[in-house]
């Protein structure tokens, strides 16, 4: 029958069979393309990639700008750090910034849409058009208004995530049940306690997911204006690979990534059963 | 000791019509409640015994006609224009907050009443103490209802039963002038529900005994329910509202008149609650009753 439930320890071994096929599929395709060409860097064999790690780690003799500036980049300043830190360092900030402003902006605006009918009136509309915007096709705005430091980034990550947490949630706190709502006030609640002490911790849980399933599309925008105009950070270094179709280090930047989201996810999953423990999805 | 006077109105209902669009629900609704009675509005289903309680709550406003409450000390006639601390409310779900326990879920009411989050914020050590008492009222209460074991579970692990006695104690722990229950019963089997009447009626004895001291009664009470034994049982009061041949003009009281009081530890007398029911069904519900 479809659907019918599988022992734990059948699960498991299949999880391991699909990573272990997953592997023995990439060495396969690695080594025959390596015998077609020794040099080919698109689909590596392992010890090449693991030449692209060390590269990524290791801190540079030379400058590393003069790579960029073979291919017509802007050059870098004189730097000693490892390439990841580096990127780390660049993408780290304009992703905590950008991302940490929407947020914070996004669940007081919902909350006060969600609140208050009027606003939510006023807000809508603009927001919903804001959602659909395409904020990769619009970055030439954001290059004119915010140039290319810092805001520009952080003007990309807000203008694409914020319209869309603060719709969310501002949809959780309409969805207040009403009974709790005028319980609330039949307990002697001002409008200031029954949004603190009732709406956001009864909604905690959910604006948690709210912002959890944000930031992939927080990371999509942020990677895609590095990719364009950035002169260091993730996507600066995958842009600058990429063009050499040297995949030795654009693998392992992709893989950085994946994991870099799963654990962003476990935080905020952790923080949500810690924070909210009665919530049962 | 002095004596309570006799009549000690606690809300007034005036002339109160209920319409929703073209659709009249209520039609001049008179009615005048006095502190310390236990009062039922029964009725059809769509008869509009709800729509007359939330008017008192305050989360419906009359199309005509007011609800008026008197304040704490009977001074001043207050007219309800939304919720208030004066009126608590049992709805029959939803009661309960889900982030906070059985115990959090009692104490709630008294730290919105007694504290703001400023309070809370900057005098941290008065809260604490604060939180002490409110915690001991609200386990006190709790125990009253019969919950002493259950006081750290969310509502989500609680039975339906328990979910209403906690509702039930998040409610009198704020001593309300008025406590209004909207089918508080009607989604728990026959024993919890039976045990739960009971309670109902050591409320009643409680005005008695109050009344007897010559203080005023501390429980007016206003319950809505289909079941006419259980508004038989529970209340002295019965207020039943009905549009039986008057559709278009809506409902209004066809019956209001005391009722049997039952001591809470006496046996249920059946014939005595059949006799009442077969009456107010004849003058409320008609012939339709049995189709239902």
């Amino acid at each position: 029958m479809l659907q019918s439930p599988i022992s734990q320890r059948k699960r498991i071994v299949l999880q391991v069979v699909s990573v272990f096929l997953l592997l023995l599929g990439y060495t396969l395709l690695s080594e025959s393309k390596h015998r077609e060409n020794p040099e080919d860097r698109t689909i590596p064999t392992w010890p090449k990639l693991a030449e692209g790690v060390q590269e990524i780690v290791a801190t540079p003799e030379v400058q590393s700008g003069l790579l960029a500036a073979a291919l017509g980049e802007d050059v870098e300043a004189e730097e000693k750090e490892p390439m990841l830190v580096r990127d780390i360092k660049a993408t780290g900030l304009r992703f905590l910034a950008g991302y940490g402003l929407s947020v914070i902006a996004g669940v007081l605006i919902g909350t006060l849409m969600g609140s208050y009918l009027s606003l939510e009136a006023l807000g809508i509309l603009p927001l919903r058009l804001a959602s659909r915007i395409i904020p990769t096709a619009a970055l030439a705005v954001f290059f004119v208004l915010a140039g290319t430091g810092l805001n520009m980034y952080i003007a990309m990550i807000v203008f694409g995530t914020l319209p869309a947490i603060a719709i969310g949630v501002a949809h959780e706190i309409a969805s207040f049940p009403r009974e709790l709502r005028y319980k609330a006030y039949t307990l002697g609640a001002s409008h200031f306690e029954v949004i603190w002490d009732a709406f956001l911790p009864v909604k905690l849980p959910r604006i948690i997911e709210i912002i959890n399933s944000n930031i992939g599309p927080a990371l999509v925008y942020l990677l895609a204006a590095e990719l364009l105009v950035a002169n260091q950070g993730f996507g600066y270094t995958i842009r600058v690979f990429s063009r050499k179709l040297d995949m030795t280090v654009v693998y392992p930047y992709l893989l950085i990534l994946a994991f870099a989201a799963f654990i962003f996810d476990f935080v905020l999953k952790t923080a949500q059963r810690k924070i909210s423990p009665w919530y049962r999805k | 000791m002095s004596e309570a006077p006799a009549e000690l109105p606690a809300i007034e209902i005036r002339g109160v019509t209920k319409s929703f669009g073209s659709h009249r629900v209520l039609d001049t609704i008179d009615a005048t409640i006095q502190a310390g009675e236990i009062v039922a509005f029964v009725g059809p289903s769509g008869c509009g015994k709800s729509t007359l309680l939330n008017c008192i709550v305050g989360t419906l406003q009359p199309t005509d006609g007011s609800i008026a409450v008197w304040d704490a000390d009977d001074k001043l006639m207050r007219v309800v224009s939304g919720p208030g601390r004066d009126r608590g409310i049992v709805y029959q779900r939803y009661s309960l907050f889900p982030h906070l326990t059985a115990l959090q879920n009692v104490a709630f009411g008294l730290m919105l009443d007694e504290t703001s989050p400023p309070d809370r914020w900057l005098k941290p050590l008065q809260w604490r103490k604060l939180r002490k008492e409110h915690l001991a009222k609200s386990e006190a209460m709790l125990e009253r209802v019969g919950l002493a074991d259950a006081m750290a579970r969310y509502p989500d692990e609680l039975s339906g039963g328990m979910c209403q006695r906690v509702a039930i104690a998040q409610a009198l722990v704020m001593k309300p002038k008025i406590l209004l229950m909207d089918e508080p019963f009607g989604a728990l089997d026959e024993a919890t529900r039976e045990s739960l009447q009971r309670f109902m009626l050591e409320l009643y004895k409680d005005n008695q005994d109050a009344k007897a001291e010559g203080e005023r009664p501390q429980h007016t009470v206003i319950i809505v329910t289909h079941e006419i034994e259980e508004a038989i049982f529970v209340g002295d009061r019965i207020i039943a509202l009905s549009q039986r041949g008057r559709e278009p003009e809506g409902a209004c009281i066809v019956l209001d008149e005391k009722q049997p009081i039952f001591a809470p530890d006496s046996n249920k007398d059946l014939e005595l609650i059949a006799r009442e029911k077969e009456k107010i069904i004849n003058i409320a519900f008609g012939a339709e009753y049995e189709s239902n």
